[in-house]
Parts: C-alpha cells; sequence; structure tokens
C-alpha cells in the first residue's frame, strides 16, 4: 500500500514542533502590510504580527496560497508519496482550497485529494493531526477521509472578537453582518456554520458575560460528546484572558486536556487582536 | 309622557333614550376630567407612572368622541359606538377594565331604543361579568368588586323603582359604600391609606351619570367642550409628516457621526446615526431620500440600502449601488414586526438599532392607548407583529390590540426597559417565528430591573417613611430603597440586585442626569462591584433618573 502525505495550510495555526512531529506539510498564505507581504509563519511569527499591528496605521490584508505555489509543493512531495491528502480553510473564507483543486489537476505523478474542512484555525489543525495520525497508523485514504467528514459534522468553534470591524474590512463577517451598527456594546459569539461561514450564534454585552459563555458552551459541548475530544482555547495577542477562561473551565467541569492555541497572522488580520474563543472536536 | 331629553329635578325619568345617553357620557366625561388629579392621587405606590385618574380620563375621552359623531335612535347604537372608542382609546390597565365594562354594558343593552330600570340593571350586570372575564386573575377590592356591588344594588332597586334617577342614586350609593371598603379587601390599599383607584373613577361615571339626569350645571357645557379639552401630549393618529424610511450603511474611513447627524437632523424625524468611524448606520424618515443619500454618499461607499414608503407599507429595495454580496431578493413583506413602547430618545434609538420596527411612546410618563398600539402595527409591513409594552400597565392594553386588527399579535409581557432590550438581543431572524418569540421569552426571564426615580407623595412602604421627592430605588418594580442621592440609592439598590451569578450591569441615563454625572456613577459601581462589566448609555428617559439592568 502506497504512502500517504497530509499537507495543511498556514490557516490551521500548527506550531512548528507541531507540524514536524506529526510529519504535516504546511502551505503559507501570505499577510501584507501595505506593499510588504510576510510568508505566514515563516516570515512572521504570530507575536511579530500582533505587534506590527499595533503600531501600524493601515490594516494588513492577507493573500491566498497561490495555484503554482500548490503545483510545486505537490510536485516534491509526490516523489516520496502516492497520494496526498490536502485540507484546507474553509472554502467560503478563503480561495485556498479552489488553488489546491486547481493545482491537483496538474498533478499526475501522485493521487491529490483536496480537502475543504468547513473551518479554520484550530479546527482544522485538529483535522489535519486526526488524518496525520491515521496516515501514520496506516490507515486508507477512504479511511482517513471517513474520519475527517465524520469531524466535519461534530466540531464546533465559538470566538468573539473585542470588535466586527476586522471582519467586515476582510470581507469575512458572513451572516454576522446583521449585527453591525447596534447602539449596544454588542459582543457577538459566533461560529464557523457548517457550511464554512461565519455565523452569529448569540448576541452577548459584556465581555465578562462572553467567558462565562463560552464556558457554558465547552460544557454543552462535553456533556453531548463526551470528554474524549480534541480541544483547546483560541485567542488573539490575550494569552492571560485565555489562561483565565482554561481555569475557569476546569474549575467547572474539572481537569480537562484544553490546549491554548493563539491564532496565526492570517487568522489574526480578520479577527483583530483580543478575540478569544474555544474549539472542539471528537477524537 | 315625561320629554325625557329635557329632564328636571321634579320630574321621574322611566326611560333613557339616545340623546340623554349622549349627555350622560359627556357628563361623565367631564367630572372625571374634574376629579382626574384626585384619582391621580390614589396610587398606591408614591411612583411617577401611568396615573389611574388619567388612564381613565383619556380613554373615556376617547369614547366620548365616539358618540359625538353620531345621530343615533337606538341607545344600542350610542352604546356601541361608545364601547368601540373605549376600546381603542384604552390606556392602563384601569382603562382596558373601564373598556370592557362599557363592552359588556352595550352588549347588555343590545338592541334596544331605551333603557328603563330594569333593563339598565340587567346592562350593568353584563358590564360586571365582561369585566371579570377579561381579567386572568381577578382581584377582590379593586374596581371589579365595585362594578359588581353597584350592579347587584341596581338589579335589587330596579325590582321596586320605574325612576331611572331613584336607581342610579341607589346604585352610586352602594358603589360608594363598597368603595370604601376596597382597603379591607386589599392589603396594599391598607398600607397605603387609600381607597382603590379604578373603582373611584367608576364611582365618578356613575355620578357624572346622575348628574346629567339630575340636569345639573355640568350638563351645560356642550359636548364640543368636551373634544376641545387638550389632554396633555395625546398620541393622535396623525398624517405621517415624513412618508419615507430610509435605511443604509456608510462604510469609509473617519466617518464624522456627529456631523452627519447635525446635518441629517433637520431632513426628517426618527434620526439614527450609530456605529462606528468606518461602518456607519443611518436611519431616518424623510421625504427626500435622495438628498439624504447624496449627502450620505461624500462619506463613504453605501451599502444596504433600504427606501420604504411607509404610507403605502410596502417595501422596495433600490440596488442603485453595485454591491454583489447583497442581491438578494428582499420580500415585499417583513416576516414580522417589532413594536416596543419607549420613552425617551436615547432608549428609542436603542431599541431601533437592535431592530424594532416602530416605537410608540409611552411608559413610565404616559401610557399609550390601544389606538397608538394599534397605530404601530398597522405601519409595519408585516402581518406578524410582536408589542414589546416595556412596563405592566401597558401590557393589557397591548392585549386589546388582538381584538381591532387583522394581523397576528404576539404580547411579549415585558415590564421593563430592560426586559424589553434582553428580548430584543434573542432576536435571530434565522429562526423560525416560534422559536424567536421563545427564545425573546426566555431572553426576558434571565435579566433583572432597577428603576432609581423620586416619590410623588409621602407614603410608608415596606417600613420606610417615605417624603415626596425623595430619591427611590426600585427592584423588579418594588422599592426598597430611599434616600436623598441618586448615587447613593443607586449603589444601595445594585447592593440588593447583584449576586454572584451576574456579570453585566447596564445603566440608561435619564434626561435630568447629564453625560458628566453619569460617568461618575459608573466609575462608583465599577469601584463597587469590580467582578462586573458596567456600561452607561443616554436613555433621556423622563422622570426616571436612572434605569438599570443586572445580569
Amino acid at each position: 500500500m502506497g504512502k500517504i502525505a497530509i499537507v495543511t495550510d498556514s490557516t490551521a495555526d500548527l506550531t512548528k514542533q507541531m507540524a514536524e512531529e506529526y510529519d504535516i506539510t504546511v502551505a503559507p498564505l501570505s499577510v501584507n502590510f501595505g506593499d510588504k507581504s510576510f510568508l505566514d509563519g515563516i516570515e512572521i511569527s504570530p507575536e511579530e504580527f500582533y505587534k506590527k499591528l499595533r503600531s501600524s496605521d493601515r490594516l494588513p490584508t492577507t493573500s491566498q496560497v497561490s495555484v503554482g505555489n500548490f503545483v510545486e509543493l505537490y510536485k516534491k512531495l509526490a516523489e516520496k508519496v502516492d497520494t496526498i491528502i490536502s485540507i484546507h480553510i474553509s472554502d467560503k473564507l478563503s480561495g485556498t482550497y479552489q488553488a489546491a483543486v486547481l493545482a491537483a489537476k496538474e498533478i499526475s505523478e501522485a493521487e491529490i485529494v483536496p480537502v475543504n474542512s468547513k473551518t479554520v484555525t484550530t479546527s482544522l489543525s485538529f483535522q489535519v493531526r486526526m488524518a496525520a495520525e491515521e496516515a501514520r497508523k496506516g490507515s486508507s485514504k477512504e479511511e482517513i477521509l471517513k474520519r475527517l467528514e465524520k469531524a466535519q459534522e461534530q466540531q464546533k468553534i465559538f470566538f468573539s472578537v473585542k470588535t466586527l470591524e476586522f471582519l467586515e474590512k476582510g470581507g469575512r463577517i458572513g451572516k454576522a453582518q446583521a449585527l453591525l451598527g447596534t447602539l449596544l456594546n454588542i459582543k457577538p459569539i459566533l461560529t464557523v456554520d457548517r457550511e464554512g461561514y461565519v455565523a452569529p450564534l448569540e448576541k452577548i454585552r459584556g465581555h465578562k458575560k462572553v467567558l462565562q459563555k463560552l464556558a457554558a458552551f465547552y460544557g454543552e459541548f462535553i456533556d453531548e460528546h463526551g470528554p474524549n475530544c480534541f480541544q483547546a482555547i483560541l485567542h488573539a495577542a490575550a494569552e492571560e484572558e485565555a489562561k483565565g477562561l482554561k481555569a475557569a473551565i476546569e474549575e467547572k467541569f474539572g481537569p480537562q486536556n484544553i490546549e491554548i492555541s493563539q491564532l496565526g497572522p492570517v487568522v489574526g488580520t480578520h479577527t483583530g487582536p483580543g478575540a478569544i474563543g474555544v474549539v472542539l472536536t471528537p477524537r | 309622557m315625561v320629554k325625557q331629553t329635557d329632564p328636571s329635578p321634579q320630574k321621574k325619568i322611566e326611560k333613557i333614550d339616545a340623546p340623554l345617553m349622549k349627555k350622560m357620557i359627556v357628563a361623565a366625561t367631564l367630572w372625571l376630567n374634574e376629579n382626574q388629579a384626585e384619582v391621580d392621587a390614589l396610587n398606591v405606590f408614591p411612583v411617577p407612572d401611568g396615573d389611574t385618574g388619567t388612564n381613565m380620563y383619556l380613554t373615556l375621552f376617547d369614547a366620548a368622541k365616539e358618540v359625538e359623531n353620531i345621530e343615533e335612535k337606538e341607545i344600542s347604537k350610542i352604546l356601541d359606538a361608545f364601547a368601540n372608542g373605549s376600546l381603542m382609546g384604552a390606556r392602563g390597565n384601569s382603562g382596558v377594565i373601564l373598556s370592557q365594562v362599557f363592552r359588556g354594558f352595550a352588549n347588555g343593552a343590545r338592541k334596544k331604543k331605551t333603557l328603563d330600570t330594569k333593563e339598565f340593571s340587567f346592562a350593568l350586570r353584563e358590564a360586571s361579568k365582561k369585566a371579570y372575564k377579561a381579567v386572568m386573575r381577578p382581584v377582590e377590592g379593586t374596581i371589579l368588586t365595585v362594578v359588581r356591588e353597584a350592579a347587584n344594588a341596581a338589579q335589587i332597586e330596579a325590582e321596586k323603582t320605574d325612576d331611572m334617577r331613584q336607581l342610579l342614586e341607589v346604585t352610586l350609593f352602594h358603589a360608594e359604600e363598597t368603595l370604601e371598603k376596597t382597603p379591607d379587601m386589599l392589603k396594599v390599599l391598607k398600607d397605603a391609606n387609600v381607597v382603590d383607584a379604578g373603582g373611584r373613577g367608576f364611582c365618578l361615571i356613575l355620578e357624572g351619570y346622575l348628574r346629567a339626569l339630575r340636569g345639573d350645571s355640568i350638563l351645560e357645557k356642550e359636548l364640543k367642550k368636551v373634544t376641545s379639552l387638550d389632554p396633555a401630549k395625546r398620541g393622535e393618529p396623525e398624517k405621517l409628516e415624513f412618508a419615507y424610511c430610509t435605511e443604509f450603511l456608510i462604510k469609509g474611513k473617519d466617518i464624522d457621526l456627529e456631523k452627519i447627524r447635525k446635518y441629517l437632523n433637520p431632513h426628517g424625524d426618527s434620526l439614527l446615526v450609530v456605529g462606528s468611524t468606518e461602518v456607519t448606520k443611518v436611519h431616518i424618515h424623510t421625504n427626500n431620500p435622495g438628498k439624504v443619500l447624496d449627502f450620505a454618499v461624500q462619506y463613504g461607499r453605501l451599502s444596504k440600502i433600504k427606501i420604504d414608503n411607509m404610507e403605502e407599507q410596502t417595501e422596495t429595495k433600490y440596488s442603485s449601488l453595485p454591491e454583489p454580496e447583497n442581491e438578494k431578493e428582499v420580500p415585499l413583506e417583513k416576516d414580522f414586526g417589532v413594536v416596543a413602547v419607549v420613552a425617551g430618545d436615547g432608549l428609542g434609538d436603542i431599541f431601533t438599532s437592535l431592530g424594532a420596527d416602530e416605537l410608540v411612546t409611552g411608559g413610565q410618563s404616559m401610557n399609550p392607548s390601544t389606538q397608538d398600539l394599534v397605530a404601530g402595527c398597522e405601519k409595519i409591513p408585516s402581518e406578524r407583529i410582536i408589542i414589546l409594552p416595556n412596563n405592566k400597565n401597558v401590557i393589557f392594553a397591548a392585549e386589546q390590540v388582538k381584538e381591532v386588527t387583522k394581523k397576528e399579535i404576539v404580547v411579549l409581557p415585558t415590564t421593563s426597559i430592560p426586559e424589553g432590550i434582553a428580548a430584543m438581543m434573542r432576536i435571530n431572524p434565522e429562526e423560525d417565528f416560534e422559536s424567536i418569540i421563545k427564545e425573546m421569552k426566555e431572553g426576558l426571564e434571565e435579566i433583572k430591573t432597577g428603576e432609581v426615580t423620586f416619590a410623588v407623595r409621602d407614603s410608608k412602604v415596606g417600613g420606610m417613611d417615605i417624603k415626596e421627592g425623595d430619591v427611590i430605588g426600585l427592584f423588579n418594580g418594588e422599592i426598597i430603597v430611599a434616600n436623598n442621592d441618586v448615587s447613593r440609592v443607586s449603589l444601595d439598590l445594585l447592593k440588593e440586585m447583584v449576586d454572584e451569578d451576574d456579570f453585566l450591569i447596564t445603566i440608561y441615563r435619564g434626561e435630568k442626569i447629564g453625560e458628566e454625572e453619569g460617568e461618575k456613577i459608573k466609575e462608583m459601581v465599577t469601584e463597587e462591584f469590580p467582578e462586573c462589566d458596567v456600561e452607561i448609555y443616554p436613555g433621556n428617559q423622563p422622570l426616571y433618573y436612572l434605569i438599570i439592568s443586572v445580569e
């Protein structure tokens, strides 16, 4: 049976260490400050990005992975493997998946299977890690895709942003558009829905209530799916608060294996600093 | 044969006919007007609120106006018009009950050309029954008891006399006797040392009737005189001054909201300019939407442009600007609409920005009539309307809207502004109507309301000696703090309200509390409750210094 390689993109917000450990190839998107472009996670780290964001008077933009980048990357991998499963950010949030689909048609040396994760950031990384685990075990392509499909059905992401402006500016606001221009200081809890769009889940007022609600969503999910889940708290330059939320969750539901994960430059461009959230996917 | 239209003290009146009934109605209206302040003063709580005397008088006033316009020979027609008018004019709980009394009376007099004592007492009995039926949990010691006892007395007396004047004298005597006993039936009345205000209002109406039969001087005032009275700022169903509801987003940079507000203000009403310097939402009722858009476009890209002709009650979407992601077809009808009862332009803006379609002015200062609420509902191009009364004294009148409109009406029983806002927060337009209603109901139950206002008279409440003018703090409608300082009362009130599950305190400051004073209060509250987020917004509501929510 042939070897399977797993590819994702930088919006999975995998750490370098994790990518190496799981043997995952990461295609970087780019983040642009003015006319300067940086490869996500390679030329700019999350820390550097949030520092730059604070000092920059213009908001950064992002660029997807190009078809050419994918072709190059796939060709290199095809020398070593027969099958490449390429798992990417929701096609409703980026053109990266489309680029992977187009690139796949150019490659004959190996079978390329692009997968639309219908999610982003650590939630995407959960799918990628599952696939890598399966590949390492020697599971077939079909088995891996089946597991990914199940993950896509069950995965949940709950997050809140300090302001909707970044999502609005970047054109990623999706169904949360309706919340723009309200007079009260509304902090919606957002999700990425089954189709892969950003969608409002609940309107909340007051930041402390947001944290309380995130913990409640966490509890509901664990009640439904049991504690054997990939689970993480996401944040954009809000580590202390993320730790606080983890502590609050553990106080309520007992010690849990919760990762704390920083949103990378590309995702951070669209949420803005101060975003915080919870992601869960049953194993 | 006695000439009934010209009653004199000497002659017996065996029958009331249509013209006499009209005179009686006018007399009752005038008499209630004379004594309105006295009834208002019977309010149990010393809180500035929709007063019973005012509510009953305005209800009667609207009803009397209906009668003025008809030249009917049959008393049943007069009474029908009177009942319908009172239904539309009903304000506050007392007004609604009164409208039910008149409806029952009219039903009891159906097809009658005139009323003799037996027929009158029968109609009064029907009135009592109807009023009891309208109230979900009838309480003794209220107007209900007074009406019932009056009807009982009338029935017994009607067996003995064929003189309407005699009948009404006895009926009034018993009504007043019952009224005096209301404090023994209802503890809140006893505590406040008053008789029931609604019951008193009803006695005044009976007295007005009797005065008309006696030919008292009050009768000499013409019916026109009634309609020339100008009840303070009442919501006449007016012609629309501005026809086009115009709404859009401006997406730009450094948008100067204040400047836009200033420029647009003279171009219409219901102006709302909110959002950030990057995305600003504008809402205005204007006669020249083109001019408004023309002005706004210099600040950035316009999107989500929506212009409704409110007179046609239809909705047209202009996609004059390319906006590919917004090209979805907008249906001519909204799936549902929301009418909110609000006093204060700041609070109004908040409700509008949360998606309320129509605001009806009222609440603490003045209870809106059923007619005002109907008008709000009719303006919205939707067959399903949710009403947020936001005051316990408006809920009943809102329920009456169902009787007079073809639209499907859902009254969410919000008893305060914070409850209304909490309900609005739960609206998720993606869900179906039933789920939305359910969510909104849950929302309103999860919030605690505090109000800081002043006492309108001396009183004793829960062991507190309250002097007129004292600052008082109410928690879910009950007075729990009294003092002479707004910030002191606010803190004491909040200490009672906030418990460990609460994370957010929201303060809506009234028209008497300036921005600076508001900030000071916010700072104090933040210091006292470090575990909560504290937010303050200009509500600009009258009478209430602060409205506070805790959740």
